[in-house]
């Protein structure tokens, strides 16, 4: 029995020798410009979000009718003390972005991290034990599919009313799906590879088939689908807002600022662009940073 | 192959089951429908007969057995806005939102597989950045406000399309392009990351040393073997376009049932809401038996007993 | 005492504004004109005479989805739109230029009284008129419809909700005449029936609720031809009508429920017409070449406050205070809410909760002038010399810039030491909040006077007993309930100025404006003119074939 669990355990070797250390992998990231950009970019994101009280010129939530709809520096009627110009209550437009940077990454984050964790494990289990457990995961998929995520949100706002934490449970509960669902499909292809059934064959428990065989090979489409989420997350929050369960106002979020500015499209477009162009920004730099990610984590390097 | 679509033919009836006691219960607790209903100068009697004549002075259990009874013969009662039979007017809403959802699909999978295999197989290089990148600015964009700007520039200023509305194959152009950006980065990602993982197996190495056409490789091999993420993604976020599509209907005025469930909600019309998360989920149940059909073809090793 | 009251409603009243603004004498008169039945059928353009068999269209924008075509069971916003062109209403009001109010039209009702007793009103009916089927008009199909609404199960428009406490019952008199009773002396009960919307009672019985839902017929200027749900509602003129003729052989309604997108529609000339239109869009839409057209409405939207002098619904706050609530109406600058925010189309309220447009309004009273510092005192004066920090619910997607202006309050109230905590609700359930007394103490909602012009319904609200009553003073209500039962207009009026004179030192609310109804349509659609009764009149409308 013994030896015979051996053999998993040098199959399991073989892969993870292929890493080869976190000094290559660093190196070898310094010469892909797209992850040194994703390295950066996410950097500079944070760093923003952590500094955005002595980055911001103004308080954020400070509003003067008089300078209201003001446009960017650069245009012909800008002024410097208002960098973007302001918004619709004569707020100054960077100092909300630098502010909204911090809940709308906290958001994102932290809602693709838990509707990650839980759409990983059960996607795991369904997909690998089948049977019973399977059909209980994947119907309750299923049937939160296609709830309304409206009725979702309305109804939690009804019983534990508007907060924080409440965004994060509704994002987490109508985001784990769709990691389950990706994971369960791999799973199921994964297990029928040689190696697998040969651990199993030979008797190696479950968990650790799991662990160290069939997660590693979920880890790259559950990579790819985490760098979009976050991005998607961002913005669900500002839909959320609309149903009155999002992050309330003033407190500024990059989602709700496109949302409010799209009724500006005309006279001030700059108002949903900018904090559009920093979703895109810190998305991008999200997902160079997870292709980076996905090559480090993947057991075939 | 047969038992196994029986098996979730009952798992599916399971799901329903479910699903009508989740949306039963959280329609009860998200607000008295009575004084929603109501003009503000109802007085309070209004309020009590109201709820009366819609059987909520009943306590909410024997509600819902009378719901899953009436369910059960297929009979969701009238919406308590139009005033019609709610199955009738979901289903009368339905095909603009699966035509839309479909032509949606079409634009991403034609668009994006295409750039998702260009960029796996140049990685590194200008397209596989643009590729990437164009792929996260779609997707990184709101949806209503892609939209928008999409009516200013082809409807207002060019006046090439319409603005919005249904009607011939132009009114669905730009709908189905604001839908589509919805996963059309998510395949993008996918069939790239998909295909270098592949392409770094050894049995492509094989091939390659065998001498195969690169094109072969690609296609035959390595392609292939990134289905099935992309068949999952795809059934998932074709299921999901029904229910998800209400931004873009709302944003494009399209008839669609998205936007009559999510009117439905926020007008708490409880027959309307059933009526309609039911057909969804018919759907979704559909579409994912298809999806799990389809693993089988696509990696034959997966077998369902 | 029979004839007591007979038809003075009719009688114009004068206000300040209409002293102020008589400038604007334009259209309305247009209006009024071509609302004197055979008055010549002005529409008809006299120098074009070719095209008069040519077919002419209105393609209107409006702001979401007709839900249902049945006028009997609710009538809702933007539903009413369509009801409007297909529903005649049993009257009217009228208006003079400057938007103030001058009194009732007669439509399917001609004239009324009220009898000896105060509790029998007799209505006439118009003679000789037809549903457009070919029913007749008459007390029998006016007492079916009455008794239905007030009756039926699941029939919940503001006419029932209005009149069903004070109800007693209607009878047909002769074959013009019926007497509608009510259980107290109700001055307000022949305004009710401008409310009233009529089904023809053999047809509705025929089809059935749900039948007449998919094919309403009417009794107005247009008649129903198609209805495809979420897409468009198809009317043609009734060339059967019974007073003057529309102009426009045919209407359509298109749903928008994005703004942007219903003003992107009329740019693209997919509509000739766009019903709200958003403040901000207005200045550039006129710079594209297109018309707006707007008006003071009949709803004043105001920042209510829960007083909690009301016993049935008790609430310890800051603003149970009579000084902090006046303190919390200085610190606003009304006229930069109105010109910034409103962008100029809006009109601060005088300092009551109804405008010039409305019957009772004072003139007399002005807005609580904006001066900080006295707000800042006379808080320090209520024991807050810090001010103080409390709750406010808003909603969304209801109101004009109902957000933004939510927000403005809670950035100004900042400035003198009152922290507004907001949270903004998706409009239902704000609206559950408020009703069934869950919301916070203060928050922005609108208060309708239309389409009635008279204030009974808004006054409402400040009697004890009434849903969401946040005041109870007995001095209000014995007021309250003496403009009810006062049958003479000019003594009722006085009444409803020491009303609303009382009202501005109560502090019930802050007052904000009164919203406004923006229209942006094209240049081919002619003689329209906004009225703050919140509806379109289509009598007179032409649309001009460029």
């Amino acid at each position: 029995m013994a030896v015979e669990k051996n053999v998993a355990d040098v199959l399991a070797e073989k892969t993870l020798t292929r890493r080869r250390g976190l000094a290559f992998v660093l190196f070898w990231a310094s010469h892909n410009v797209l992850h040194s950009l994703g390295i950066a970019m996410t950097a500079l994101v944070i760093f923003v979000a952590l500094l955005a009280p002595l980055l911001s010129p103004h308080d954020p939530t400070l509003q003067d009718s008089k300078i209201r709809l003001s446009p960017p520096a650069w245009a012909e009627e800008g002024s410097a003390e208002f960098p973007l110009g302001a918004d619709n209550l004569g707020r100054d437009l960077l100092s909300r972005i630098f502010y909204g940077a911090r809940v709308s990454l906290i958001v994102g984050v932290c809602a693709v991290l838990l509707a990650g964790l839980f759409g990983v494990i059960l996607g795991l289990l369904s997909g690998y034990l089948e049977g019973r457990i399977e059909t209980l995961i994947m119907g309750v998929a299923d049937a939160q599919l296609a709830f309304p995520s409206v009725l979702l949100a309305i109804a939690i706002i009804a019983v534990l009313g508007p907060s924080f934490g409440n965004v994060l449970l509704v994002l987490t509960i109508s985001g784990w799906v769709i990691f389950a669902r990706l994971v369960r499909g791999t799973t199921l292809s994964v297990k029928q590879t040689d190696f697998i059934l040969a651990s199993r064959s030979v008797g190696a428990p479950d968990y650790r088939i799991i662990f160290r065989h069939v997660l590693p090979h979920v880890v790259t489409p559950v990579i790819a689908v985490a760098n979009i989420q976050i991005g998607q997350m961002i913005l669900a929050e500002s839909a959320l807002s609309f149903l009155g369960l999002g992050v309330q106002p003033p407190t500024p979020t990059w989602g709700g600022m496109i949302s409010d500015g799209r009724v500006y499209i005309w006279q001030a477009p700059w108002l949903s662009i900018f904090p559009g162009m920093a979703i895109v920004f810190t998305v991008l730099g999200i997902t160079y940073l997870g292709d980076w990610l996905r090559i480090v984590l993947d057991p075939k390097y | 192959m047969r038992d196994y679509i029986v098996k979730r033919v009952l798992r599916s009836f399971l799901v329903l089951f479910g699903l009508s006691l989740g949306v039963f219960a959280l329609l009860s607790i998200s607000g008295d429908p009575a004084t929603i209903m109501l003009p503000p100068e109802a007085p309070m009697s209004e309020v009590i007969s109201l709820r009366k004549a819609l059987g909520f002075d009943e306590p909410v259990y024997i509600q819902y057995l009378k719901f899953l009874s009436r369910a059960l013969r297929g009979e969701f009662g009238n919406s308590w806005q139009y005033g019609l039979p709610a199955i009738n007017l979901v289903l009368e809403f339905f095909p603009a939102t699966f035509q839309l959802a479909l032509a949606a699909l079409l634009f991403a999978l034609v668009v994006g597989i295409p750039l998702g295999v260009v960029s796996a197989i140049r990685e590194g290089s200008i397209i596989d950045a643009l590729g990437l990148s164009l792929g996260v600015v779609g997707r990184a964009m709101p949806s209503f406000w892609l939209g928008i700007m999409l009516i200013l520039v082809f409807a207002v200023n060019l006046k090439v399309l319409p603005t919005s509305g249904k009607g011939e194959l132009r009114h669905l152009v730009l709908p189905a392009i604001t839908l589509s950006t919805a996963f059309l980065a998510q395949i993008v990602l996918l069939v790239r990351s998909g295909m270098l993982d592949v392409l770094r197996e050894d049995y492509i190495r094989t091939a390659q040393a065998k001498g195969l056409q690169p094109y072969t490789i690609n296609m035959r091999h390595a392609f292939r073997n990134t289905l099935i993420p992309v068949v999952t993604m795809v059934g998932l976020t074709f299921g999901r376009l029904l229910g998800g599509s209400v931004i873009t209907e709302s944003v494009f005025s399209w008839p669609g049932v998205g936007r009559l469930a999510v009117q439905a909600v926020s007008a708490r019309d409880f027959p309307l809401v059933q009526a309609s998360v039911v057909v969804f989920a018919l759907w979704i149940v559909l579409a994912n038996l298809i999806v799990d059909l389809l693993y089988a073809f696509l990696d034959p090793r997966i077998r369902y007993g | 005492m029979a004839e007591k009251t007979h038809s003075s409603l009719w009688d114009t009243n004068v206000t300040r504004r209409q002293v102020l603004k008589t400038g604007a004498a334009g259209g309305l008169a247009v209006l009024a004109a071509a609302c004197v039945p055979g008055a010549t059928q002005t529409g008809q353009p006299v120098d074009a005479p070719a095209v008069v068999s040519k077919k002419t269209t209105l393609t209107m924008g409006i702001g979401g989805d007709v839900p249902g075509m049945n006028v009997l069971e609710r009538a809702v916003a933007p539903a009413t739109s369509v009801y409007y062109a297909m529903w005649d209403t049993g009257m009217e009001a009228q208006f003079n230029a400057d938007g103030s109010r001058k009194g009732l039209k007669p439509m399917l009702i001609t004239d009324y009284r009220v009898l000896d007793d105060q509790t029998t009103w007799e209505f006439k009916l118009r003679e000789g008129i037809t549903f457009n089927n070919g029913e007749p008009w008459d007390a029998d199909a006016a007492a079916w419809n009455i008794e239905y609404r007030l009756t039926g199960e699941t029939t919940r428009t503001s006419f029932r909700s209005l009149l069903i406490s004070k109800y007693e019952g209607v009878e047909v008199v002769d074959k013009h005449t019926i007497n509608v009773k009510t259980n107290i002396p109700f001055a307000f009960t022949p305004l009710i029936m401008m409310y009233l919307q009529v089904a023809p009672p053999a047809y509705y019985q025929d089809v059935g609720l749900e039948g007449y839902g998919e094919n309403p017929v009417g009794l107005g200027p247009y008649k129903f031809v198609e209805w495809r749900k979420g897409q468009h509602i198809v009317l043609e003129r009734n060339p059967d009508y019974w007073g003057e003729q529309a102009t426009i052989d045919e209407l359509i309604f298109k749903p928008f429920s994005e703004d942007a997108t219903r003003v992107a529609a009329l740019q693209a000339e997919e509509i000739d017409m766009a019903y709200n239109v958003p403040p901000d869009d207005a200045q550039r839409l006129t710079d594209a070449g297109l018309e707006i057209s707007w008006i003071a409405i009949g709803q004043a939207m105001n920042l209510t406050m829960k007083t909690g002098s009301n016993p049935g619904h008790p609430l310890e706050s800051p603003i149970n205070d009579k000084l902090v609530r006046q303190a919390m109406n200085y610190a606003l600058d009304k006229d930069s809410l109105v010109n910034d925010i409103m962008g100029g189309f809006a009109a601060p309220l005088d300092g009551q909760i109804v405008g010039p447009s409305c019957y009772g309004y004072n003139p007399d009273l002005e807005a609580y002038p904006y001066d900080p510092d006295k707000a800042i005192e006379l808080l320090a004066e209520a024991g807050y010399p810090d001010g103080f920090t409390m709750d406010f619910d808003s909603a969304q997607g209801r109101y004009s810039k109902q957000k933004e202006v939510s927000e403005w309050m809670v950035g100004e109230y900042a400035k003198v030491g009152i922290n507004l905590e907001m949270q903004l609700f998706e409009w239902s359930a704000f609206i559950d909040k408020v009703y069934s007394d869950q919301s916070a103490p203060v928050f922005y909602t609108g208060r309708n006077w239309y389409p009635t012009m008279d204030p009974e319904n808004t006054l409402k609200m400040y009697e004890c007993s009434e849903r969401r009553a946040q005041v109870c003073d007995d001095e209000l209500e014995t007021m309250l309930f003496a403009q009810r039962a006062e049958f003479d207009p000019a003594k009722r009026e006085t009444i409803l100025h020491d009303i609303h004179t009382y009202l501005y030192d109560y502090c019930p609310v802050v007052y904000l404006f009164e919203a406004p109804d923006i229209f942006g349509h094209s240049t081919k659609v002619k003689n329209f003119v906004p009225t703050p009764d919140n509806r379109v009149h289509l009598i007179g409308m032409t649309v001009e074939e460029s």
